[in-house]
């Protein structure tokens, strides 16, 4: 009973540690509790940095678990009842800065390239022999409650005459730089396909791009992450990643649709004569 | 110290039993709202000004509805003929089932209460159009009690198809607050098609039952007394004079059903499909890379400005400012009746109170945008230049030939593309090519 606070302090670590490992292999009741299957190139730069810093983590706070138990079982007020007050440690402040910072330095150095990668540089095509950051494929248009997406039609431009959209329905080829372009058309919104380790807010008035390779085909769901209202919850779109070959039937299929059955009569009508009944 | 201590402990205790006691009451069962403006309506109308009706009426209305179609947990409908009425056509107590309730699902991912889930927050659990987002949406999410329904392949005045509401369901529309639920699988649409047609049965009965009331004279129609088990002594009545009681009621109720329900408003539901217009194939001109496809365009051109005079709603360059004040049908429903001026919330403000929302004019479609409620597919353009809208003043075009309405779709779709974000600088070249 003398030493329950220094035991309690000392299972903060074992059990905290515990818990993430049961996560971490899906043991039950952590089942699904991880995180899922990686379906994008850059996915795996940033599967690696969540890796590191939970190592990071994990070290410290093990770390300091064991010394404040320790601490506490050492220092028990019944075997010392006598205090050391003192009013601060330069040294010990200096240390328990500078290792911090140092920590926090090299992560801001070690992540500058996939930051750069999946935020920054966007990626290319050749144009004239000259690389041009490639034009989104999909104006992703956030609403209360959905996702519209304005696909671009046989211009290979969004936001022109020919769009075609369909509602929280995205059909994208794999292997592929893909670029879309973000907007919303009332209140904040945030763009989230855990999957694809993509996540952007959106706001009024701006546009946003994100971009990602997909890997594998694979069905998974977009998720609005920002509280948008009373429907935020049946904000759910569904991804389908499927091989370029099948993405351009799918397309084929689409733009099919755009052109209505024609008259076969009037297919032999001369040149030059507009259609009437 | 330890008076503190015993206080603050003693505090908790009591916080801690008062918000156990609260938080475990089941809220109350959500009930059907009374359409409290189509009421108001029918005072203005029969009765001379600042009378009402009194409340027996609005509860008798109730209790008949009660009657005849449950409550929003447990939902009924009547069949007159039992297994032989049409009426199994229109929609099935099974899904019915499926639909209504409280949300839940069970061990075999049987999913239940869907309505509540998806669609009541904007359509409110009555169907009324009112729910909790809907002041905040423009257009307003749909009032199904109006039985009218806007995107069809049927013409005006005709009941939507199973396949229109569940294309609706399924695709959303884009440009206004109903999103697409593609997620659901087809036997929850399904039931979601059903517990729409029953709302709108419901709530077109509720309405036809509140313009019938001047003729009812406060009289009790359903005698409630026959569903009791003990008489007036409280002595209990045998089984054969009950069964007899309960025939006797639903004799009563059925009564009902045949004198105010109408035969209509339930056997326009029945097989709607037969009355679908067939859309005639698109003259060849209508492909891009046609060499008359400029002609066709030139066409429909002459036809917005002149003989279809779409150019008196969509505006002179087609951006929807033609004509901007009108109201659609369920607006105009009270807003006429209170015959007042939208302006001056003061002359309305009664009909604000009893649930009607703060009216809002109907822009007609902009169509430099590639957003089209209805669906941007030729045959959608078509069928709402042809059909019309229901509900607003989108007319029906019976005078256009087939030919004529695929030119006009043609220059519709060939307008320039105008993004809805972007701030307009200036406005487009005004093209007239009719006087």
């Amino acid at each position: 009973m003398n030493r329950l606070w220094s035991i309690l302090f000392f299972l903060v670590p074992i059990l905290g540690m515990g818990t993430f490992v049961m996560a971490a292999w899906g043991m039950p009741p952590f089942q699904g509790a991880w995180l899922p299957e990686n379906y994008s190139v850059a996915g795996k730069t940033i599967d690696h940095l969540f890796y590191l810093l939970n190592w990071i983590s994990a070290l410290i706070f093990i770390g300091t678990g064991i010394v404040i138990g320790w601490v506490i079982w050492k220092y028990d007020h019944r075997r010392r009842d006598t205090a050391n007050y003192f009013s601060h440690n330069f040294k010990l402040e200096l240390i328990w800065t500078i290792i911090p910072a140092i920590i926090l330095v090299f992560i801001a150095f070690y992540q500058m390239n996939s930051w750069a990668e999946t935020k920054m540089i966007r990626p290319t095509i050749m144009q004239n022999g000259q690389p041009v950051t490639k034009p989104p494929m999909v104006l992703v248009m956030a609403k209360r409650f959905g996702w519209e997406f304005h696909y671009a039609g046989p211009d290979g431009l969004i936001e022109t005459q020919d769009d075609d959209y369909i509602e929280n329905e995205l059909v994208l080829p794999i292997n592929t730089d893909i670029v879309l372009q973000l907007e919303t058309r009332d209140v904040i919104h945030s763009f989230f396909v855990p999957q694809l380790r993509v996540k952007q807010d959106i706001v009024p008035g701006m546009k946003q791009f994100i971009w990602f390779r997909g890997t594998a085909t694979a069905e998974m769901d977009i998720a609005c992450t920002e509280l948008c209202g009373w429907g935020h919850y049946t904000m759910k779109g569904r991804l389908r990643l499927v091989t370029p070959k099948d993405y351009n039937l799918w397309l084929a299929e689409r733009r099919a649709l755009q052109n209505p059955p024609i008259d076969s009569e009037q297919q032999k009508a001369p040149a030059g004569q507009p259609g009437s009944e | 110290m330890r008076n503190v201590l015993l206080q603050s402990s003693c505090l908790l205790v009591v916080i801690l039993i008062l918000t156990t006691l609260t938080g475990c009451n089941p809220s109350p069962e959500p009930q059907f709202r009374f359409n409290r403006v189509a009421m108001l309506k029918q005072e203005k109308t029969d009765l001379s000004e600042g009378e009402i009706y009194p409340a027996e009426y609005q509860s008798e209305i109730s209790n008949i509805l009660t009657a005849l179609y449950g409550t929003p947990n447990e939902p009924r409908f009547p069949f007159p003929l039992g297994d032989d009425d049409p009426a199994h056509e229109v929609l099935s107590l099974d899904n019915l089932n499926q639909a209504a309730g409280p949300v839940s699902i069970d061990r075999l991912h049987q999913t239940a209460g869907l309505y509540r889930e998806l669609c009541s927050h904007c359509h409110g659990i009555s169907g009324d159009g009112a729910g909790g987002t809907a002041p905040s949406l423009k257009p307003y999410p749909r009032d199904f009690r109006l039985g009218k329904f806007k995107f069809k392949s049927t013409p005006l005045r005709r009941m939507p198809t199973n396949e229109d509401l569940t294309r609706i369901i399924k695709n959303g529309i884009p440009g206004t607050a109903m999103p697409s639920f593609r997620t659901l699988p087809d036997n929850e649409i399904e039931a979601l098609v059903d517990y729409v047609k029953y709302l709108t049965i419901r709530g077109q009965h509720e309405r036809r039952l509140i313009a019938e009331l001047a003729n009812l004279d406060g009289q009790p129609i359903l005698d409630f007394d026959l569903l009791k088990e003990t008489d007036e002594q409280g002595q209990e009545i045998d089984e054969e004079t009950i069964a007899e009681n309960l025939e006797e009621f639903q004799a009563q109720l059925y009564m009902v059903v045949g004198e105010y329900l109408g035969e209509d408003i339930v056997s326009r539901w029945v097989e709607p499909e037969d009355e679908i217009i067939e859309i005639e194939n698109a003259p060849a001109a209508f492909l891009l890379d046609h060499p008359a496809h400029a002609t066709l365009i030139l066409q429909g051109k002459e036809l917005f400005y002149g003989k279809a005079n779409c150019v008196q709603c969509h505006g002179e360059t087609g951006l929807g400012d033609g004509q901007t004040a009108n109201f659609d049908d369920w607006t105009n429903d009270w807003l006429k009746t209170a015959g007042v001026a939208y302006e001056q919330p003061a002359t309305y403000v009664d009909f604000l109170k009893a649930g009607a929302l703060y009216p809002k004019p109907i822009v007609p479609r902009n169509l430099r945008t590639p957003v089209f409620r209805g669906g941007n597919l030729p045959s959608d353009v078509y069928r709402r230049i042809a059909n019309g809208i229901e509900g607003t003043p989108m007319p029906s075009s019976p005078t256009l030939s087939t030919g004529e309405i695929w030119a006009l779709v043609c220059y519709v779709k060939s307008l320039p593309y105008e993004n809805q974000g972007v701030k307009r600088n200036e406005l487009p070249v005004n093209e007239r090519v009719v006087d």
